[in-house]
Order: C-alpha cells, then sequence, then structure tokens
C-alpha cells in the first residue's frame, strides 16, 4: 500500500544485553494517526528513533512504501520529527528555523518563503519571522518545531512527547490546537506520551507498550472497554 | 574517600617536611658574602685561606654574566644581596660608580698597583686582575684543513672565515663588549657598523655570555663548530694546564697584532649597605693579598694585579698580554657605550 | 540595616584581598608608570622614540603577534580534530587520555622548554633529529603546552552541543556535511573563538619558553621587558613595554569573557552528550588516530626529558640525580640544587596559605554582594580579582622589585616576597575554584542556619566553608602547582641564596657542559613529578566545570 509503513519484527538490544524492543509488528496505513503510549522505560521513545533512523535496529526490518529502509540515513527518509525539548536552534530565527528543511531540500528563496509564510499561518505564528528562539516562549517554540517539522511535506511524522515540558493548562490547550493541525493533514502521524488522556484525545488508533513490547494495540474505545490484562487496567487507571 | 585524601595530605606533608629537613649545615661562623658573575673562580686551598684570614665563611653568589650581576647589584642596591662584587671591568665602570654602590676603602697592598690599572681615584673599585680580550683560534682545526687562521680583524669578514667566528652579546658579556670596543677603536665610529653588518652577512654567531661561546661552541674546548672565539690573550695558557698531557706548544693561537685586542680590567668593591663592612674590609684585604692574586691565573686565566704575584709557568710560557692594545678613550666609552650597545643590538639581533 | 550590611564579615572579607591588590599589585603597576613616564619628577618620553623608531622594537611586537597568531593556528589544527572524537565518542582507555592531554598544560614553562630541548636538541635529541631553528621549536612548545588547553574548552563545549539539535537537522534532511556547515560550526564559533584568544594570550606573553628555546635573537615584549631590565639596565623602556603588555592582555582577556558569555548563550543546558562507540572502520581509525596523536604530543616529549635524565654518557646512570644533592664546582659555590627544591617547596606552601586566605575572602566577599548587596559590584569585582592572570609574570615581579624597595614597604630582603608574587599569580585560580561553588549552596540553606539561630560568622565557618571544602583543595592545590612552577616574576625577586627550581633549571639549563644539562634535566623530572601529582589531586577534587579552563 502506499506509503504504508511496516515494522516486521524489530528488535533493539542495550549494550548490555538487555532487551529495549521485542518483536515489535507493526502496520500503519498513510494517514493513521498513531498514539504510542506507555510508562517511560517502556521503549517507545527508541521505537521512534528506529523508525526515524537515528538508530539501527538490531533485528527485524522497517518497510517504509514497500521499501525496506532500515540501511536507509535518516536525512534521505523524508520523516519528520518533533522533539521532546523541541531542539530548536539557537542560531537562527523562526524563519531561519521553519525553512532549514527547505534550505536542506535546495528550494529557491521564493519557495524558501512562499512555504514557510504557509506554516506560520498555519500555526498562528504571523509576524514571529525574525523574532529570535531564545525569546520565545514554550507555547510558541513548540509551535515553531511543528511548523519546521511540516514545512518540507514530510512522508511521516513522529512527536515525542512535545507537551512534557510545558505546564498543564498549556499543554491541554495546545493539544486541541495541535491535533486540529494534525487532523487537516493527511500525513502518518506517531505521537508518543505517557499521559493516557493525550494519548487518546490525539489517535485513532492507540498501542501501549512496556518494557519493549507492545501490550496492546487498538482503539480508544477497545482499550477502554476491553482491557486486555491488569497491568493495561492499571496503567489506564480504570 | 575521605580517609584516602586525609592520608594522602599528611603523606605529602610528611616528604615535604622531609625534604625541608635534610637542609644543609647551618653556619656557625660569620660570612662574607661576595657576589660576582658566572666565570668568577677560586680553588679550594685559597677558600680555606681565606677563611684563616678573614675569619668568616666565604659565600660566593653566581649572579649571571658581568652585564647581568651588575645591573642586579643596582637593581637591589637598596638592599644589597652581598658584602663585596667582584667583576666590575673598565667599560662598565661608569655604570657602577654613577649608581653609587661602592664603598671607598684602600686596602693593603693597594700601593704596588700599577697605576694604570687604578682607574677609580676615590678607591670604590679597586683593580683585581686584567687581561687582554682578542680573537683565539684553534690551531688544529686550521692545520687540518690547511687554512690559514685569522690575522687581524678584517680576516673575519672574508669568505674563506664564513660561519667559523662565534662572539658574545656586549649587553650582557664583558668580553664582548671589550670586542666591540676594539671594533670601534680599529674602524672609528663610523665605520664599525659596516663591519659588523658584513660579520653578519658572514654568518657569526652571538652567545649571551663568554662561558657558553668557550666552553660550548669554540672547537678547541668542546663540541662545537666553530674555530675562533673572543677570549683573552691568556686562554691558550688554559688550554695547555688543562690538557691531558700537556703539549709543548699551545693548541690555540691569538690575534694580538695590533690594536686588536682589548686591555680589560676586572675591578672589586665593597658594597654601600653591606651586612658585614668589617668583615668585608678584611675580606678586600685578603682579595688584594699574594694569596689570592697568585690564585687567579689558574682558576680565572688573566693577569693579577699585584706586581709582586708569581706567575705560574704555564703562564709565563704560553699566557700573552699585547703591547699595543687598543685604546679608546675612557671619557668617549662613557658616554657613548649605552648607545653603542643598542646600535649593535639593532643591528645584529633582529 | 544598612550598617548591619557593612559589617557583615563577608563584607569585612573584603578588605583582605582588596589591601593586598592594592600594595601587591596596584603600587607596583604604579611604580611601573612613574617609572615609565617621568623621570628626576618630569615627564619624560624621549624613550618613545627609542621604540617607535626602531626597527628592532617593532620588530619584536610585531614578533609577537604573529608567532602568537602561528602558534594558535596550529593548536586550533591539531585540537579540533580531537575535540570531535572526544565528544562523540565513548571508547577504553578515554580518561586515561583525556588525563595525558591535560598534563602539558599544568607543567611549568622551564619544564617544557626543558622537555623539548631533549627530545629534539640540537645535541641530536631522543630520535636523532634535532630541530635546529628556535622558531621551529617555540612553535612546537607553544601547540604542547596550549593543546591541552584548547582540547578541555572544545570538547566541554562540544559535547554539551544538543545532540537533539543535531538529529533534528538531520531529520530535516541535513547530511553529515550540511550538519556540521550550518549547525555544528556555527553553534561552536564563539567556542572557538574563546578558546582561540586564551590560547593567543598565552602565546602572546609566553617567557620561559621563550627566553630557554628562543636564544637572543628571538625576543617577544615579554622577553624583551625582562632584557632591558636585567641585562640592558633600560628601566624606563622596560616600563613602557610593560605597560603595552597589559594593555593588550587586558583586551584579551576582556574579548575572552564575552566570549565565553556568548557560548554559553547557545548552550543553554549542558546536557551529558550520548557518546557511541566507534563502530564503522573509519571510526575506529580516526579514534585510534587521535589517542596516537594525543600520547605522541602530549607524553613524547616528557618521556624524552626522562630517558635523558637517566642517562648519562650512553649509559643509564643516576649521575645526575645524585650530582643534585653535591656541589660540584667546590664547597663554596651555588647553593646545592636540592635546596632549590626545598625552597620551591617551601615557597609554595606559604603562597598556598596566602593565596588560600585572599582567595578564599575574595570569594567571600565576591558572594555577599551576590546576595546581599548589589550584583553589579560582584560583576565589577569578579573580573577584577582576575587582573593579575592577564598580567605579565615578568611585570609583577619587575613592579615588585622596583616600588617594594624602600621603608615603609621593604620587602626585597624579605623571605616573603617571592611568596607574596606566587600568591598573587595563583589568587585567581582559587578564587575561580571556590566561588561557583559558593554559588551553588542554596540560599534556602544559609536561610535555615539564621533562623536557627546562627550568627553570619557563625554560617560561614559552619555551612559555607564546609560545603566548599572540596573546592577549597582543587583551589590549594592550584595555587601550589602555579607556585612551584612560576618563573617570570620569580626570575626578578629571587635572591641568589633562595633559589627556586624554575630559577635553577633555567641557570642550569644555560649553562653548557653535559653535567649541567643533565641536572638541568633531573630537575625538571622532579618538578614535573611534583606538578602531575597535585594535578591529579586537583581533578579528583573537583569535577566538571565548563566555567574554568
Amino acid at each position: 500500500m502506499e506509503n504504508e509503513l511496516v515494522l516486521d519484527q524489530v528488535g533493539k538490544t542495550f549494550d548490555d544485553g538487555s532487551l529495549v524492543l521485542r518483536n515489535i509488528d507493526l502496520r500503519l496505513a498513510q494517514g493513521t494517526k498513531l498514539s504510542v503510549l506507555g510508562p517511560s522505560g517502556s521503549g517507545k521513545t527508541t521505537l521512534l528513533r528506529l523508525i526515524a533512523g537515528l538508530e539501527p535496529p538490531d533485528s527485524g526490518n522497517i518497510f517504509f512504501d514497500g521499501q525496506r529502509i532500515n540501511d536507509l540515513p535518516p536525512h534521505q527518509r523524508r520523516f519528520g520529527m518533533m522533539f521532546q525539548e523541541f531542539a530548536l536552534f539557537p542560531h537562527m530565527n523562526v524563519f531561519d528555523n521553519i525553512g532549514y528543511g527547505l534550505r536542506m531540500k535546495g528550494f529557491s528563496r521564493d519557495r524558501i518563503e512562499l512555504r514557510v509564510k504557509e506554516m506560520l499561518v498555519l500555526t498562528g505564528l504571523s509576524g514571529f519571522e525574525k523574532r529570535q528562539v531564545d525569546a520565545l516562549s514554550g507555547g510558541e517554540r513548540q509551535r515553531v518545531a511543528l511548523a519546521r517539522a511540516l514545512a518540507p511535506e514530510p512522508r511521516l511524522l513522529m512527536l515525542d512527547e512535545p507537551l512534557s515540558s510545558l505546564d498543564r493548562v498549556l499543554r491541554k490547550r495546545l493539544l486541541a490546537e495541535l491535533t486540529a493541525i494534525l487532523s487537516r493533514l493527511n500525513i502518518t502521524t506517531l505521537f508518543v506520551t505517557h499521559d493516557h488522556e493525550e494519548a487518546f484525545a490525539a489517535g485513532s488508533r492507540v498501542i501501549i507498550m512496556n518494557q519493549g513490547s507492545i501490550e496492546q494495540a487498538g482503539t480508544p474505545g477497545e482499550l477502554i472497554q476491553s482491557p486486555k490484562n491488569q497491568w493495561v487496567r492499571e496503567f489506564l487507571g480504570l | 574517600m575521605k580517609m584516602k585524601n586525609f592520608c594522602c595530605l599528611i603523606g605529602f606533608c610528611i616528604i615535604v617536611f622531609g625534604l625541608l629537613a635534610c637542609s644543609g649545615e647551618k653556619k656557625e661562623l660569620p660570612s662574607v658574602t661576595l657576589m660576582t658573575h658566572d666565570s668568577f673562580s677560586i680553588s679550594n686551598e685559597t677558600a680555606q685561606k681565606f677563611e684563616a684570614a678573614v675569619g668568616a665563611k666565604l659565600v660566593v653568589l653566581k649572579s649571571g654574566d658581568a652585564g647581568e650581576a651588575l645591573n642586579k647589584a643596582i637593581l637591589s642596591k637598596n638592599n644589597p644581596l652581598a658584602d663585596i662584587f667582584f667583576g666590575v671591568d673598565n667599560t662598565f665602570l661608569s655604570r657602577a660608580l654613577e649608581a653609587g654602590l661602592f664603598v671607598s676603602y684602600a686596602p693593603k697592598g693597594l700601593e704596588a698597583v700599577d697605576g694604570a690599572l687604578k682607574l677609580d681615584p676615590e678607591n670604590r673599585l679597586i683593580p683585581m686582575d686584567f687581561g687582554d680580550v682578542c680573537l683565539n683560534y684553534d690551531i688544529q682545526w686550521f692545520a687540518e684543513r690547511g687554512k690559514r687562521p685569522p690575522a687581524g680583524l678584517e680576516d673575519l669578514v672574508k669568505p674563506e672565515y664564513k660561519g667559523l667566528t662565534v662572539v658574545q652579546n656586549p649587553a650582557t658579556s664583558s668580553p664582548g663588549l671589550a670586542f666591540l670596543l676594539t671594533t670601534i677603536a680599529r674602524f672609528g665610529e663610523d665605520g664599525y657598523m659596516d663591519y659588523w653588518k658584513k660579520l653578519k652577512a658572514n654568518d657569526v654567531l652571538v652567545t649571551s655570555g663568554w662561558k657558553e661561546a668557550y666552553w660550548g661552541q669554540f672547537t678547541a674546548a668542546s663540541e662545537g663548530e666553530r674555530p675562533i672565539v673572543v677570549s683573552y690573550a691568556s686562554s691558550p695558557a688554559a688550554e695547555v694546564f688543562f690538557a691531558k698531557t700537556p703539549p709543548q706548544e699551545a693548541p690555540t693561537g691569538t690575534v694580538t697584532t695590533s690594536g686588536s685586542a682589548f686591555r680589560q680590567i676586572e675591578f672589586a668593591g665593597i658594597l654601600k649597605g653591606a651586612a658585614h663592612p668589617d668583615l668585608a674590609e678584611r675580606a678586600m684585604d685578603f682579595l688584594l693579598s699574594k694569596a689570592f692574586q697568585e690564585d687567579i691565573p689558574l682558576q680565572m686565566f688573566v693577569f693579577p694585579a699585584l706586581p709582586a704575584a708569581e706567575l705560574p709557568e704555564v703562564f709565563k710560557k704560553h699566557a700573552r698580554i699585547t703591547a699595543e692594545p687598543a685604546v679608546l678613550d675612557s671619557g668617549l666609552i662613557d658616554r657613548k657605550r649605552e648607545d653603542w650597545i643598542r646600535e649593535w643590538t639593532e643591528a645584529m639581533l633582529q | 540595616m544598612k550598617k548591619r550590611l557593612y559589617l557583615h564579615p563577608y563584607a569585612l572579607a573584603g578588605l583582605v584581598p582588596a589591601g593586598f591588590f592594592l600594595v601587591f599589585y596596584v603600587y607596583p603597576l604604579a611604580g611601573i608608570g612613574v617609572r615609565s613616564f617621568f623621570k628626576n619628577g618630569q615627564v619624560n618620553l624621549f624613550f618613545l622614540d627609542q621604540v617607535f623608531q626602531s626597527p628592532r622594537m617593532l620588530g619584536i611586537i610585531w614578533f609577537t603577534f604573529w608567532q602568537a597568531g602561528l602558534s594558535t593556528l596550529l593548536t586550533l589544527a591539531a585540537a579540533f580534530p580531537c575535540a570531535f572524537v572526544l565528544s562523540r565518542y565513548a571508547f577504553r582507555g578515554k580518561g586515561l587520555l583525556q588525563l595525558l592531554a591535560s598534563i602539558p598544560f599544568v607543567l611549568p614553562a622551564v619544564v617544557t622548554a626543558a622537555a623539548l630541548q631533549a627530545c629534539f636538541g640540537k645535541d641530536g635529541g631522543m630520535f636523532g633529529v634535532g630541530i635546529a631553528h628556535p622558531l621551529a621549536l617555540i612553535l612546537l612548545a607553544h601547540v604542547f603546552y596550549n593543546f591541552s588547553v584548547m582540547l578541555r574548552i572544545m570538547t566541554g563545549f562540544w559535547s554539551s552541543l544538543q545532540g537533539r539539535i543535531r538529529e533534528a537537522a538531520v531529520m530535516l534532511g541535513a547530511g553529515p556535511f550540511r550538519v556540521f556547515s550550518t549547525i555544528t560550526l556555527p553553534l561552536l564559533r564563539p567556542a572557538v573563538l574563546a578558546a582561540s584568544t586564551l590560547v593567543f594570550m598565552f602565546c602572546f606573553s609566553s617567557f620561559g619558553i621563550i627566553l630557554i628555546l628562543g636564544g637572543p635573537s628571538f625576543s617577544t615584549i615579554e622577553a624583551e621587558i625582562y632584557r632591558q631590565a636585567a641585562h640592558l639596565f633600560n628601566l624606563p623602556l622596560a616600563s613602557f613595554l610593560s605597560l603595552v603588555q597589559i594593555l593588550f592582555t587586558f583586551s584579551l582577556m576582556w574579548v575572552y569573557t564575552s566570549f565565553t558569555r556568548r557560548a554559553a548563550r547557545f548552550m543553554p543546558k549542558a546536557e551529558q552528550a550520548e557518546l557511541k562507540k566507534p563502530v564503522r572502520v573509519w571510526e575506529k581509525l580516526m579514534v585510534a588516530g587521535v589517542a596516537v596523536f594525543v600520547v605522541g604530543l602530549c607524553t613524547v616529549p616528557l618521556a624524552a626529558l626522562v630517558v635523558k635524565s637517566c642517562m648519562y654518557e650512553g649509559r643509564f646512570s643516576p649521575a645526575f640525580y645524585t650530582a643534585l644533592f653535591q656541589n660540584v664546582s667546590g664547597s663554596i659555590f651555588y647553593i646545592p640544587p636540592v635546596h632549590a627544591v626545598q625552597y620551591s617547596l617551601l615557597f609554595a606552601l606559604i603562597s598556598l596559605l596566602i593565596a588560600l586566605v585572599t582567595g578564599t575572602c575574595a570569594a567571600l566577599f565576591i558572594r555577599f554582594c551576590d546576595q546581599r548587596f548589589t550584583p553589579a559590584w560582584a560583576s565589577f569585582f569578579d573580573p577584577l580579582f582576575m587582573l593579575p592572570l592577564s598580567t605579565s609574570a615578568v611585570t609583577l615581579g619587575f613592579g615588585m622589585i622596583i616600588t617594594l624597595d624602600r621603608p615603609p614597604l621593604n620587602l626585597r630582603t624579605s623571605f616573603f616576597l617571592i611568596p607574596i608574587a606566587h600568591a598573587l599569580v595563583g589568587f585567581p585560580f582559587v578564587v575561580r575554584s571556590i566561588l561557583p561553588a559558593l554559588r551553588s549552596i542554596p540560599q534556602s540553606l544559609t536561610d535555615a542556619a539564621a533562623v536557627l539561630g546562627a550568627s553570619p560568622l557563625k554560617i560561614a565557618f559552619t555551612i559555607d566553608l564546609p560545603l566548599i571544602a572540596k573546592s577549597l583543595a582543587a583551589g590549594a592545590i592550584f595555587a601550589f602547582t602555579v607556585s612551584l612552577g612560576e618563573f617570570g616574576a620569580t626570575l626578578f625577586t629571587a635572591r641568589p641564596e633562595t633559589p627556586t627550581l624554575p630559577v635553577a633549571i633555567y641557570r642550569f639549563l644555560g649553562q653548557p657542559g653535559a653535567m649541567n644539562h643533565g641536572q638541568a634535566m633531573a630537575m625538571s623530572v622532579i618538578l614535573m613529578l611534583v606538578t602531575a601529582l597535585g594535578f591529579v589531586g586537583i581533578e579528583n577534587f573537583r569535577k566538571q566545570n565548563p566555567e574554568g579552563f
């Protein structure tokens, strides 16, 4: 299927031999909004990094759009990623941050300017072009990070706990904005979080991870109504 | 962790104090301190005679080459580092006297010294020894290569003598300064710079002090590569003396023909503000006595100022003294010495 | 309330360093200024001709600049690839490698000079290959000496360059080269500039190395100050050159601090970088290459020094070491070299105490300004107390001997003049070690103690000082090692009957003859061992301190 992400028995081990990911199988059609839920240490961030190509899997295969991408370097995968602490480039202003991916693609200045303006409007940051990154508030930074990740039209978008560095009130508001923006775009999205409320709000499908394996997968409704085991039940607070 | 650090600290303190404890003997005798340059030398027996005569231990402070030592003395004149300074020569005389470093004292035996040597009528500085600064060359080196040894200053700038000479920096070395004055006497104030520029083009080596030049670069006395050095007319005697089997003829020769040697006289004086002035006076008496004066030739290889001092055989045979030293008016030297040194430094040490 | 502020013990503590500073730093410098510009009570500027019309003087000033510049570039070239490897990869023996790489910096200049002479000296050196040209030796010595500083600063900044930022760039499509050129380099730039400025300053004011390895024809401003004063006795010129030197080093120090502030801005959170193991072949080759290079650069000259000090006439023998305890030239000449060891240690201990007391008081005072007073004062005094670092040691010594010569401050004969000079150079290091620790004590602790009934003095002794004990120890060892290796100021202020090791090494190196050279090398090895030990001690006591050197 077009732009389908497939993980086939993917595993990863730490240097000391302990397993981080065990035999993960996953199949995502284009446009799926997946939430990856789990406690810290469950391997969800590692899963993201493997898909992104920042680390190689120790076993198994990853396919995208029918192509095996295990050995494809991350900068050629054309995936987008939003990091936990946003990782904005401190030596560039908002405009240059957002336009970075486009620069890498070799777009002309005009094209870049057009696209960046588009992104600014999308994320509600019109007028912020020249602002310095360290002068932005937490919420503004999150939006720049999102705009930056979306600007080069990635085939897949990964969000690694994008709201965890913000306070509670902001988190709720930004989650709503984030999901609104993402729902308008037909990109496969992987949203990693440890907060099940966020997970259920952000994704139409949810996988719960525990100690490197997928404990249960399904829609939010399925998970709430029929938790597979005691652990899931406790984790979801049911 | 804390215990380990504590033990380290204790161990360290023990080592430090242990080292400090094995310091030298405490001196029971009073001492007289003699500040001088690095080329000063005295034999053990004479040092013992010193102690007997003066009633105090002799402490010698070698303080660098002649210029450096004198400057140190001047810089510390409010708090002298010693009782006596030995090693002002006639070229630095005015600097020493102007600085007001010395106290007037006429030691016993001064009357016997030749008037030509007594350059300070006020007896603040007393002549101790003299020698002629001139070029020395390694006879064997030249013989082996079938080359002619230099006969005069002019030879040094000739192409066949390229890279063969080592001289000393006149700012820091008194034979160095003496040689510079020789060239001024020979070529005049207007011509000497040309000579030096030619010397530089001819690859002359400049060292800071006499020791470094003679014992470090001169082929006859070291592993160096220069067979011509500025030294004393009495140095050949030293070569004979220190040879394993004393040869008949001296292995080094000197260039002492008309006006190519400079008479250098060395002085000593009691420093103003010395800690032990009375001991210093007795020490000055000893320095001008036969005992010390006769020790000078074989220790420092210059001629004693006291006429009554007996010269050793090797000196009588091999040490030269020139009949016609280069002459420069001492008033002129006083006035222009610093300028000349500065000009020389400009041209040679760039 | 204000009255109580002024009587706060920390405020009073400030009087100690202030007094120390005024008497032993400002007064001698003023003396130099007076000497430069006044003669017999009248303004006298004729020597300015001597400087600006003399090609040699101008040449010396120019040489000082370009040799410092070239040395800095070479050091940068050497340190950059090594910093890259050290900040990215984790491998076995890395800690040892980093320790080795840091040793050259703590070595006294004389030891460095002796080591390089032993390794590449005219008489064949270690490998039979001698470097005849003094300039090459000088540059090499500078690279050897400053490599550790640059490596340390750059590795520190490079590894705290947030890994996430790099990854973000990669996700946005930047290949490795573009990540390097668009992200890494621009972010590193302030750090590189800061490190380069510091190294430039060190090379600019390099003294011992120029004096020993350069010979009479190579002179920098610093070496010329010494020569003019000690040999040519041209005090006004020496004083003027000192002022020129101070002017330049102050500016460089100011530039350096502004670069470090900018660098810190780009790295708001120092993140513990994730280091990976070298996996691919080229990675392993690079790591191995860097390891070989660092070991080669940092240990080979020292090894040459040790080896040569143990070889007498072609055979292994402790001859040079035993000669140190004897008095070969006769019973009345030369203080036996072992005395130089003793005096060095004694001076170092005294100077440590002085620096410790003064430095602690200064740090406490700055802390007081931070907390109770206006922070503006803190940011004024902080760099002020750093001044001795950027003033040439030769100038300090020179200033001391021309001003501290008369009553009421007639310290010329005093045994304490040298330790004081050393303490002046060492106490900025003490402040730099203690201040960050003091600043990291939460205000809440002091408040709790105050509420429980402790007076400010009691708080100082029962809370603050015990909490910074480790940093105190580090600062003490710093002051100790600085004193041991101090050369420039000591050359001026030392009296012949109380020599120190560096001065003794210098004198012995200047004398021709294998025995003299050998003894100089033996003493250098001793000095090297003691400073290295002290350094290991410092490293033990202080952890990551990105602010310092």
